[in-house]
């Protein structure tokens, strides 16, 4: 059928069209529904925070009167893609619920809540007098400082806590990425950069990695901008891929040469295994040993315990399966990468069970080499969250304050690796209780982070005064809250930078804050001011992201570093500071990984520890033991009579991050309510079909949680999947505050449980 | 020669992230329940065997499509170049396309359905929401072809599944990818799907004429059963082209609609509920 003339004109008047563009050939419609109405458009540059703030995949957003048309990606840029949540994040920013001006409660804590709108002026006179107030009559350290989720605020709220007195700042690392870099650190020294350039794992160097083990972990949902690199490397032929998951996921299905679905908790028996086959077939890197190992006798002897029999029946994988992915490994070769997931050690012995499976990488020599993992290379002094280590006033002020942390008598491992300035958060409930911490600033908080939420819920009350930042009033953590104030979203922010290692971008607020939210940098230096400190934080006021930026940017140890005005001038392009050497390899080898230049790592022993020297002087087992979860089959079988499956929580989703992004429509039509998943074997031998609603209950918990039912071939047998973040169905509450004695971490992905009809 | 133009969806690439469905909605500014991409979930098997797809569908813009053939005002229309479009102003809103579309995936829009918010219309929903009693689709975001682009599905894909372009061009990047990688066509149509080794043809969507036959089948059925037992698919036949005969009557009426399936036999896309 021809476009007709009459139709064309009738579909520009539809779209409001004011000039008809001349038909020149086959496709000569102009644009209709974009930029067809008078007024500008234009194209505004930022980075999206739906996730864990981590990516900062580029937005490009169509602007037009100070409204977001649409978004697009951002090409030029690193991670220049977009997945369901971040091209949803126009939802986020117009949604009717947000806070939009500061609240202070009036009914008691721990009702719902009854607010009142008072101004920013008495919300900080409130805060300061509060907190002054604490610091006179107890102490600063008696303030916590903390962030849930949100990594943007951290570095300005570190320059706040410290300046004020406080070592107490934290975050929720307490159950994610500090884990499997405190793990790293056991092996290669607490060193920062070091640490946190290997912690995660990467993905595969087409045509050098020869293996990739993808290790609780499915990028595919949680990390997409990664998933092309890990495809392209599959597509090259060049690289195999072991999946180690209890689930089938789209990372399994679309990698894995060898998909072994493990027993949740026994990971570290799989990896242990795994280096035994590996050093019985002569399979590792014998001279990096010999030069910089420490303690690998006492390891290669702990190993041969991990047959494949018994690896097999530990993890239930079949024995065939596993030989078969260790043949991979001793085959293939090295070197190899191991892409895992910041909270992967979920487990009561999930430091153990991390390093087990990172010393993969030194046994096979895969340590800084062209396709192992690279340590980085002449690191800049940005901390871990855009700002450096100079504007966070971490290293100048922390010295003088650290006896004052109030979580080493619980993990003092974590304490006294710490080089970021960060506390172990999960034993809140104990600091209130030991009178340690009487107040809170919370910029972005979650009590339904912790096992056992209630417990925290109830510590939030009993503190004297808790401020919370945010975009929306969520009960189950404001209802605990003495002050909410209004937090802007990153399309109304100009701080933190977007930095990929080396490369800094500009970020340019894209729309005006909405109602009277300002954004993190700000309310940090306008709490500062109200504290008294106006000459460290330029007296609050607008300009304090442009302030805070500006001192970031001079206090970057290069000779000179960017300017503002240089990033304004390139932007929406990067600067990109250049190395002054050459990138290395073995870096260990050329004296630098360590502080006084030395060959080496910053480890005690001053080599790769296969027996961690620091674990031995707090009086931990030095090796990467094996144990079973506090609560399993084999560990408490008079337990699993009663609750025999497998609990496992913390599965991703492609279109929710933890406990965000439910209210919005867009996504909210994928998953509306929370669910549990089933094999079919165990549904039925429950008399549950799908659809049921069903109560979750574990020895921890006999009430339990309810949730609706998905019966799936995706989830192992005798294993549950439940997804956290639920308010209504919070798993966390059927967990048990068990944590590992190392990091404190909780046991989010193992335990035990029941399901029954509700 | 004329473009024609298609695209085909490499299922053993997509990881099921949901990106294409919002990308779509959040240009278009698409009512609640109006996804004009769809995805649906497939899994088979058992454990230690078990698999899981995630399967992407839209309008397939078909080569005579049923749904231009039942518009009594002319309002949708086959343009040259292969997208299937919609006159907004010539569209009654009589939904005898939605009816005639085998594939479940014409909409049609009525007075109670609402915004993404009640209480605030998104920037991007300006335009849409005054568009009431009439009927929307994929349009293979025909006025961003004008200008060069592609489609914002396509463009936005994380894990690069989406090729599109004219398949009359045999310089054309989907000209190649077709004779590369040889998906299979849904016959009749402009879409193609590469359908991993260990999965069943029967998980995408059929061929129009099979597509066709089977919604009359399925009417036949309704017509001398009660309405419940014209859910259910004739043995053999894909059930997906029975749901949404009487599935896409309901989203019209309450304004509430799936973009998420799950199908679970080998055979159908049957939804779940």
């Amino acid at each position: 059928m021809q476009l007709s003339r009459r139709k064309f004109l009738q579909m520009l008047s539809i779209a409001g069209a004011s000039t008809i563009a001349a038909s020149t050939g086959a496709l000569s419609l102009p644009s209709l529904a974009f930029g067809a109405e008078e007024g500008s458009e234009e194209f505004r540059y930022s980075h999206c925070v739906m996730c864990n703030h981590g990516p900062h995949c580029g937005v490009k957003a169509l602007v037009k009167d100070n409204k977001i048309l649409r978004l697009e990606k951002r090409d030029g840029y690193n991670n220049n893609l977009l997945c369901a949540k971040g091209l949803s994040s126009t939802q986020d920013l117009y949604d009717p619920a947000r806070v939009l001006y500061p609240l202070r409660r009036v009914n008691a804590k721990g009702s719902p809540g009854e607010w009142e709108r008072i101004t920013w002026d008495e919300a900080l006179a409130e805060i300061a007098e509060k907190f002054n107030g604490i610091k006179e009559k107890h102490g600063a350290e008696k303030v916590l400082f903390m962030t849930g989720d949100p990594k943007e605020p951290r570095s300005a709220l570190q320059r706040l806590a410290f300046t004020f007195g406080s070592p107490n700042m934290g975050t929720e690392s307490s159950t994610c990425f500090k884990a499997t870099e405190l793990a790293v650190k056991l092996i290669v020294g607490p060193e920062w950069h070091t640490a946190t350039s290997l912690a995660t794992g990467a993905g595969p160097t087409p045509g050098k990695t020869k293996v990739c083990i993808i290790w609780g972990n499915n990028p595919g949902w949680s990390a997409p901008f990664s998933y092309n690199g890990l495809k392209t490397g599959q597509e090259s032929g060049q690289v195999k891929y072991i999946v180690v998951d209890p689930r089938i996921t789209p990372t399994a299905q679309n990698f894995a040469d060898m998909h072994l679905q493990i027993r949740p908790g026994t990971d570290g028996a799989l990896a242990l295994c795994f280096a035994n086959y590996l050093i019985e077939h002569d399979a590792y890197d014998k001279d990096f040993i010999e030069n910089w190992a420490h303690g690998f006798e006492e390891y290669r002897e702990y190993c041969t315990e991990f047959t494949l029999e018994k690896t097999a029946e530990i993890c239930d994988i079949p024995v065939e399966t596993l030989q078969k992915a260790c043949d991979i490994l001793v085959t293939e070769g090295s070197p190899i990468v191991c892409k895992s997931a910041a909270a992967f050690p979920h487990h009561t012995n999930g430091i153990n069970n991390y390093r087990a499976i990172m010393l993969l990488i030194p046994l096979t020599g895969s340590l800084d080499v062209p396709g192992g993992l690279s340590i980085e290379n002449e690191p800049i002094n940005f901390d871990e969250w855009w700002g450096t280590f100079e504007f966070a006033r971490s290293k100048e002020l922390l010295p003088e304050l650290d006896h004052l942390r109030v979580d080493r008598q619980y993990f003092p491992v974590w304490a006294d690796t710490d080089q970021q300035g960060s506390l172990q958060l999960n034993k809140i409930p104990e600091y209130v209780e030991n009178g340690d911490i009487r107040a809170c600033l919370m910029l972005g908080g979650n009590a339904m982070m912790w096992p056992q939420s209630h417990e925290y819920q109830e510590a939030f009350k009993n503190m004297e005064f808790v401020v919370a930042g945010d975009f929306y009033n969520n009960a189950w953590t404001h209802d605990y809250v003495d002050m909410l104030l209004p937090v802007a979203m990153s399309f109304e922010r100009a701080a933190p930078l977007t930095i990929f290692g080396r490369k800094v971008f500009l970020r340019e607020p894209i729309v005006e804050p909405a109602g009277e939210a300002r954004s993190d940098y700000r309310i940090c230096c306008d709490i500062g001011t109200a504290l008294g400190f106006g000459d460290v934080f330029w007296n609050g006021g607008p300009e304090s992201d442009e302030n805070c930026l500006r001192e970031i940017l001079r206090t970057i140890d290069v000779e000179n570093p960017p300017t503002l005005e240089d990033l304004r001038a390139a932007h929406p392009d990067p600067i990109e500071i250049p190395l002054k050497g050459e990138a290395q390899s073995k870096k260990y080898e050329l004296g630098l990984l360590r502080d006084d230049g030395q060959p080496g790592f910053s480890s005690p022993s001053g080599k790769v520890e296969f027996a961690s020297e620091i674990l031995r002087e707090h009086g931990f087992d030095p090796l990467p033991v094996f144990n079973e979860p506090v609560y399993s089959p084999v560990s408490t079988p008079d337990v699993a009579k009663d609750y025999p499956l497998v609990m496992n929580s913390g599965s991703r989703v492609p279109y929710y991050t933890h406990s965000k992004e439910r209210h919005l429509p867009w996504l909210n039509q994928f998953m509306p309510e929370p669910v549990v998943r089933l094999s079919k074997a165990d549904a039925e031998e429950r008399g549950l079909a799908d659809g049921d609603m069903v109560r979750i209950t574990s020895p921890v918990n006999d009430e339990g949680i309810v949730a609706k039912l998905e019966i799936t071939n995706i989830v192992r047998p005798k294993t549950i999947d439940m997804f956290h973040g639920w308010h209504q169905a919070n798993v966390n509450e059927i967990i048990s505050r068990d944590f590992d004695p190392i990091s404190g971490f909780p046991p989010f992905k193992e335990g035990l449980c029941q399901v029954a009809k509700a | 020669m004329t473009a024609k133009y298609g695209m085909v969806i490499n299922l053993e690439r997509c990881i099921g992230c949901y990106a294409c469905v919002v990308a779509c909605k959040q240009c278009w500014g698409t009512r609640p329940g109006v996804n004009y991409n769809m995805m649906n979930y497939v899994e088979w098997g058992e454990y230690p065997d078990a698999h899981q797809r995630y399967v992407s569908t839209m309008c397939n813009h078909c080569d005579n499509p049923p749904c231009v053939s039942a518009c009594p005002s002319q309002a949708t229309y086959k343009t040259d170049e292969g997208p299937v479009i919609v006159d907004f102003e010539l569209c009654e809103g009589c939904g005898a396309c939605v009816d005639a579309c085998p594939y479940d995936h014409r909409f049609l829009i009525t007075e109670d359905m609402t915004t993404s918010y009640e209480e605030v219309v998104m920037p991007c929903e300006e335009k849409s929401s005054k568009r009431v009693n009439v009927t929307e689709k994929c349009t293979f975001c025909y006025e961003r072809l004008a200008e060069g682009l592609q489609p914002m599905c396509t463009v936005h894909c994380p894990g690069q599944c989406r090729i599109f372009g004219d398949v009359n061009d045999p310089e054309s990047d989907i000209s190649k990818y077709i004779a590369e990688k040889k998906p299979t066509q849904i016959a009749g149509t402009s879409l193609y799907y590469v359908v991993p080794e260990n999965m069943d043809r029967s998980l995408v969507p059929p061929d129009l004429a099979d597509a066709v036959s089977a919604q009359m089948s399925a009417k036949n059925e309704k017509k001398s059963t009660s309405g419940d037992a014209a859910k259910k698919a004739p043995e053999g036949v894909p059930a997906a082209a029975v749901a949404g005969v009487v599935g896409v009557a309901a989203v019209a009426a309450v304004g509430g609609g799936v973009a998420y399936k799950r199908s679970k036999r080998k055979s159908s896309f049957e939804q779940s509920e």
